[in-house]
């Protein structure tokens, strides 16, 4: 896999060598700060081909466009954060200080991307995130665009699906003890005592990097709940599903990281697994159609959430150049003052004060072919 | 709950047990700690997930060459790193085998990415209820071939020559060698021995846990400290001291808390060591 | 030694002159590389000098940040007495694990270090109420300092770099004394040592004691220059990074220590489309300094002068000998 990304910037080397009297021209430069190696590299991996595939479509149109009406090559700089802070903070120091780079995208996880803020924030350059945790919006940062609907809008809908849908009142929770399993925890825990009058039979966490779950998932079935709620990533969520299974659990299974990865994973015992996401790519809407189509051409499967995701991201970015320029002040100052924007995603409002730009979610529910069936939309 | 949470346990010590036995192994012939026996684990894995699941290559042509593949790895490493550095001070030794993991697991990072991947059960079906206790069947292949393992290496250390080379050069190198024993032979088919029955274990966790590249470190640990607790050196105290890993892990996780259950092991070894240095079966050389 | 000088003297004009010019970025590699140098140097008093294996350093790391960070943003207190407090700490902790490293060495002491690391990293992660558990500990002040604001980062790579130059002080001081000698003899030979009428027990355990302090200063020193913490920035792959900055720079080498935080820091971000590849590269480099060249890179200048002395004399046998192994 990371043999081809050696022949790649082989080539993409070569070429620029080859292109190099032709068009002397700057190219107009973005960045972005994800997770290519370590436990979180699969998210990463996604979030890196939708990215440069959005950049790659841009160039094969034949640039950037800016005011003007001038066009100039497009170009994506990826830096690695590891899913640690302080290799993030490197990282994204070395993207700010890149003083061509107009906006950068990035980090994913949540306990790299709020001890960073203040790198981008210091610059004034335009920040996107996919990290969910509320308190990154919360601290009154001017630079911060979040692109995904966040924790209190998956978890109301889940919440909502839950109880009223399916009339569950006896839930268990299990959570990863990290900062995207905690807070994802706090949400739901907070959103089902506001909004149901419900607390959780049973609370549980785990580590991640854990391999055995007989232990949690034993509790869990001893507590006589009807639903487990997990929060937290893909391999510890579908190893616990699969000894919820094998002890006999009857009950629905719920997981706010049920996308594509952890359908990969726990393969049978996915179905009928409950989750919030922010996008699927069964979303019955045109826009989701037509980008599913695109995605399915080029990658040869299913997009996830994040594809979406920084797909707009780019998008957003490239509208804006057009707009205003590629200037991180101009940038930052437009999209401040844009009110709606339409992604693949859904509606954003880019303007929002604290930066959380998007609400959209759905509820989906594997079915025996897993097939992730979308049970319930938000927008 | 208690004999569900601890079968399921014994699945997962086994794989320790199997881990810690190569080590021992290794300790035993060449006095030489290998911080990279993990990594035996996940080349064993990724060669079964290169040639099953994406090859498409039929489980019993599979198997073999998942094991015989981190043998070659093993036999490779000591004759070009190992050998070198054999007798030398122990810094030296375990400094270099920590290099080997860096690059070890380094090399499956770059190969096959950071992310997880499923392999599917060695045997297909339902878990099997037996007593009201629930065995997954993959558990129960888990529990099997160890004790035919364990079985069958303990018929080849006692009745095949090569099994009385490596007993000799385990008790005296020097003696071996006056004996017309080939002393460096045997260490490195030790060490192909070793890495071979590690790569048994990767083949048993594959279909439990997800093949990642990051596997290999942290099942050497908890191995490592299998072999501490059961008595380092000693074969007997390897197996049984991974059994109690894997099932003190899930008792803890079950009946104290599950926020500590990583503690708690490094507890026990630190409370082994302070009561009972020698460990629970004490090697006698 | 007195043939590097100009090597020497021209490597620490280059640390004074050349930081203020640098990018935002690369001063703050240049910082983490001094923090990680006395983080290095901690360890090679024991490792390299006392020949006792340290896979825990990230946890002597971890006291001394949260000790420092905790006290100043939840007590108030400046860091010129939380400093000297986490420091106390890690001391204490260094005690501790001390005793262990009387009874086992080699493999078994890396297994207690691992284990030690990884409980207080855990107990981090766990002990919500202290740390604040994996959402970590935020807007740590910088220290204060009448007339100069250490916010600048210019101004703080002084101030860390100034506390090198009192580590690296207090190291030549320590290795030159008796302790020194004591430590040497013993990583040469225990029970030799012992027979001399060195006292085993009690050098070792300083030698912990005074390492752990060292490294739990370069967390305060960490904790106040990155003013957030969490449990993340403490893994094993921490301690595994400052064990290959040893190896690699020289086993047993102050210069040593801090060329090898100086590489092992650096040169990935240098070269980014290696990026991928660089712990591996990192590894090989490991092993082939261990089986060719033990003294790390900061000895290749003499041994390769050596070997080109060595084949001179060889090609010219009535020269050599008098010039050669000055």
């Amino acid at each position: 896999m990371k043999r081809r990304n050696f022949l790649s910037y082989l080539t993409a080397g070569l070429l620029a060598l080859a292109y190099l009297p032709a068009s002397a021209q700057e190219p107009v430069r973005i960045g972005l700060d994800a997770v290519l190696t370590g436990p979180g590299a699969n998210n990463g991996e996604r979030i890196r081909e939708a990215a440069q595939w959005a950049v790659d479509l841009i160039n094969e149109k034949g640039g950037v466009a800016l005011p003007d009406g001038s066009k100039r090559p497009f170009e994506l700089v990826v830096v690695d954060d590891q899913a640690k802070p302080d290799v993030g903070l490197s990282a994204i120091r070395r993207l700010v200080g890149d003083k061509s780079i107009v906006a950068f995208m990035g980090p994913d996880w949540s306990s790299v991307t709020y001890p960073t803020l203040f790198v981008g924030a210091e610059a004034g350059i335009p920040q996107f995130t996919s990290s969910v945790a509320q308190r990154i919006t919360q601290e009154g940062h001017k630079h911060i665009f979040r692109a995904r609907s966040t924790d209190t809008d998956w978890m109301g809908a889940l919440a909502d699906y839950l109880v009223k849908q399916e009339g569950k009142k006896k839930l268990g929770v299990t959570y990863a003890n990290n900062e995207f399993g905690r807070s994802g925890r706090d949400v739901f825990v907070r959103i089902l005592k506001e909004a149901h009058g419900l607390d959780p039979v049973v609370e549980l966490s785990y580590a991640v990097g854990d391999k055995d779950f007989t232990s949690v998932a034993g509790r869990m079935i001893q507590s006589g709940v009807d639903v487990v709620v997990n929060l937290g990533n893909q391999p510890e969520g579908a190893l616990l599903v699969k000894d919820l299974n094998n002890l006999g659990f009857t009950g629905l299974f719920a997981f706010n990281s049920a996308d594509s990865i952890f359908l990969d994973l726990a393969k049978s015992n996915a179905e009928g697994v409950v989750g919030p996401l922010s996008w699927v790519h069964t979303k019955p809407d045109d826009k989701s159609k037509a980008f599913n189509e695109a995605f399915q051409k080029r990658f040869k499967r299913d997009p996830i959430g994040h594809s979406v995701i920084y797909f707009d991201a780019v998008n957003m970015i490239v509208d804006a150049i057009g707009k205003v320029g590629p200037s991180r002040e101009a940038l930052l100052k437009y999209l401040k003052s844009l009110d709606t924007w339409a992604g693949v995603q859904g509606t954003y409002h880019p303007s929002a004060p604290t930066g959380d730009m998007i609400h959209a979610s759905v509820v989906i529910r594997y079915n025996k072919d897993l097939v992730p069936e979308v049970v319930s939309v938000r927008d | 709950m208690f004999f569900q949470l601890a079968t399921s346990g014994i699945a997962t010590g086994c794989a320790y047990a199997l881990i810690a036995l190569g080590f021992v192994m290794i300790w035993n012939t060449a006095s030489v700690v290998n911080f990279a026996q993990g990594e035996f684990v996940v080349i064993a894995m990724f060669v079964a997930l290169t040639c099953h699941v994406t090859l498409g290559w039929p489980l019993w042509l599979v198997l073999p060459i998942a094991v015989l593949i981190p043998a070659l790895v093993g036999y490779a490493t000591e004759r070009v790193v190992i050998r070198p550095v054999i007798g030398a001070a122990e810094m030296t030794v375990v400094t270099v085998t920590i290099g080997l993991q860096i690059v070890l697991s380094d090399a499956a990072k770059i190969i096959y990415g950071g992310q997880p991947y499923s392999f599917p059960p060695l045997i297909e079906g339902r878990p099997l209820s037996i007593l009201g206790i629930v065995v997954p069947r993959q558990s129960l292949v888990v529990i099997a071939s160890m004790v035919v393992l364990a079985v069958g290496l303990h018929f080849l250390s006692q009745k095949t020559s090569f099994g009385k080379r490596l007993r000799a050069v385990s008790q005296d190198r020097e003696t071996a060698k006056l004996m017309g024993i080939d002393v460096n032979r045997t260490i490195a088919e030790g060490f192909a021995l070793s890495a071979g029955i590690a790569g048994v274990a990767g083949v048993l966790l594959a279909p439990i846990i997800y093949v990642s590249a990051g596997l290999g470190l942290p099942l050497l640990i908890k191995s490592f400290i299998a072999a501490i607790i059961g008595g380092f050196g000693s074969y007997i105290g390897a197996l049984i001291g991974g059994l109690l890993i894997g099932v003190l892990d899930n008792l803890v996780g079950f009946y104290i808390s599950s926020h500590y259950r990583e503690v708690f092991t490094f507890l026990v070894l630190i409370l082994v060591l302070l009561v009972r240095p020698q460990g629970l079966f004490p090697h006698h050389r | 030694m007195s043939r590097h000088h100009p090597f020497y003297l021209a490597a620490i004009l280059a640390a004074i002159v050349i930081p203020p010019f640098l990018s935002d970025y690369s001063l703050h590699l240049v910082i983490m590389v001094v923090i990680f140098a006395i983080l290095t140097l901690s360890l090679n008093l024991i490792s390299g000098y006392g020949g006792l294996i340290s896979l825990g350093h990230a946890g002597f790391f971890l006291i001394g940040s949260y000790t420092s960070a905790l006290l100043s943003v939840y007590q108030g207190w400046p860091f010129w007495l939380s400093m000297p407090t986490a420091i106390l700490l890690t001391a204490t902790s260094g005690l501790l694990l001390g005793f262990p490293a009387l009874r086992w060495t080699g493999h078994f002491l890396a297994v207690i270090t691992i284990a030690f690391g990884s409980i207080a990293q855990l107990l981090s992660v766990n002990w919500v109420f202290l740390t604040n558990g994996i959402d970590g500990v935020s807007s740590i002040p910088r220290p204060p300092l009448p007339g100069i604001s250490l916010t600048s980062n210019v101004n703080y790579y002084y101030f860390v770099l100034i506390c090198l130059a009192f580590i690296v002080y207090l190291m030549m001081r320590l290795v030159a004394s008796g302790f020194g000698r004591a430590l040497r003899a013993i990583k040469d030979d225990e029970t030799a040592a012992a027979c001399m009428g060195i006292d085993v027990a009690v050098t070792k355990v300083s030698a912990f004691v005074i390492s752990a302090a060292i490294a739990g200063f370069a967390g305060a020193l960490y904790a106040h220059y990155i003013r957030f913490l969490n449990p993340d920035s403490f893994s094993l792959d921490v301690s595994i990074r400052i064990f290959m900055m040893m190896i690699i720079g020289g086993t047993g080498s102050i210069a040593g220590s801090i060329l090898g935080s100086f590489v092992v820091y650096v040169l990935p971000e240098v070269l980014r489309p290696l990026q991928d590849y660089y712990y591996l590269i990192w590894g090989v480099i490991v092993i082939l300094v261990m089986l060719f060249l033990p003294g790390g890179l900061i000895s290749l200048g003499s041994v390769l002068r050596a070997k080109m002395a060595a084949r001179r004399d060889k090609l010219d046998p009535q020269v050599g000998s008098t010039e050669t192994l000055s």
